[in-house]
């Protein structure tokens, strides 16, 4: 999410549709591994 | 690699026969070392296909030593035959050290991550993985455009209609020429995944920075005959090596294991290059060849799965708790 790079609003949304499904009990996929893993690095790559 | 190198049999049980004899010759060359060689095995169709069939090769003589199958569990997965303790929580003050240390991208929690340390002091010097089945096999229709180039009508009607059986005719027609002409007329669908940006990336910040041109440009241009071959190449060369494996290589390194891909051997990949696609995928069942080929080897229940359990609910999990209202603040920036 730093540097703008990441659409904040297309993730959090996935975040809910996720969170709904695995309450549900359902399988879901959520991008949020890739958002924190870049931002972990952004840190330190620039 | 050129099309002139490509190994293309000539029929159904040709290509069944070399299959079998490339998969076997890569798995005997991967596990060559003079160190203990481990599998890491995920549960899926493709790292059990190397398990299984290094097993049978040990026991015929082939193999001169047995290979160790390297397996963790997660919570939730419940064809676990044993109960496992949930999963120490992700360590993101150590993710953010190993990146500040080698400006790698961290981790995700695999297999490897959670054995790389206990594999070492065990004194095994290289793990083989099921990497590239998922690429090679998988048979992602890639090559219908090649069907309308040689104007092989019947055989795309036949795989198109197989597909998906239950959807009505005219739905059918409109995917079949979705996906057969589209590549052929549009240099948008034309694009491999690989070079697509994700939904998730802003796009005015993708545009930026031009980065769908700096991953095309990124790409290898290698003369190859057919659509379907210039899709399987990007494989090899595709901007997600820099997230899927860069880091891992990096990692396992600095604990003295080699990571081996039987999937990725040079003749089984010159093979899979030139394969068919109707063999790869058989009506809507994926990885067919690989399936067919594994018969008698690997447990019915194993064969024909499509999924396995995986990490990704775990990963979500564990970051979730800081996630949305983070996610919030920068999305009202």
């Amino acid at each position: 999410m730093k540097l703008g790079w990441v659409d904040g609003n297309f993730l959090a949304e996935s975040y809910q549709e996720y969170a709904t499904a695995s309450e549900a009990g359902a399988a879901g996929n959520c991008p949020v591994w890739f958002a924190m893993a870049m931002d972990l690095w952004l840190e330190h790559a620039v | 690699m050129e099309g002139r190198f490509l190994i293309i049999p000539a029929d159904r049980k040709a290509n069944m026969e070399t299959f079998r004899a490339l998969f076997d010759q890569a798995i005997i060359a991967a596990t060559r070392s003079p160190c203990e060689v481990a599998a890491q095995l995920s549960g899926g169709l493709d790292s059990s296909a190397v398990v299984y069939r290094a097993s049978e090769l040990y026991r015929t003589g082939r193999l001169l030593r047995p290979l160790r199958a390297e397996t963790v569990g997660y919570p939730g997965q419940t064809e676990c035959s044993r109960q496992v303790a949930a999963p120490p929580p992700y360590d993101l003050d150590a993710a953010r050290q190993w990146c500040k240390q080698t400006l790698h991208l961290p981790l995700t929690p695999t297999i490897l991550l959670a054995s790389c340390q206990r594999l070492q002091s065990e004194g095994v010097g290289v793990l083989l993985t099921g990497e590239g089945g998922d690429d090679w096999l998988a048979g992602r229709r890639e090559h219908w455009p090649d069907l309308v180039r040689h104007r092989r009508w019947r055989q795309l009607l036949t795989e198109g209609i197989a597909w998906r059986p239950s959807v009505p005719l005219h739905r059918q027609l409109k995917t079949i020429a979705g996906r057969a002409l589209g590549p052929l007329v549009s240099a948008q669908q034309r694009l491999s995944f690989s070079h697509k940006i994700p939904v998730w990336i802003d796009a005015g910040w993708a545009r930026r920075i031009e980065l769908q041109d700096r991953w095309q440009r990124d790409s290898l241009a290698v003369p190859l005959p057919s659509y379907a071959q210039k899709q399987r190449f990007q494989n090899y060369h595709s901007a997600r090596r820099y997230v899927n494996w860069e880091n891992i290589l990096a990692f396992a390194g600095s604990h003295e294991l080699e990571l081996r891909h039987p999937f990725h051997d040079l003749r089984l990949t010159h093979f899979l290059m030139g394969a068919d696609g109707a063999y790869l995928r058989h009506g809507d069942e994926s990885k067919h060849l690989l399936r067919e080929a594994m018969r008698g080897t690997l447990p019915e229940t194993i064969r024909i799965r499509e999924g396995k359990p995986n990490s990704s609910p775990s990963v979500v999990s564990a970051l979730a708790e800081g996630f949305p209202s983070a996610a919030r603040a920068n999305c009202c920036r």
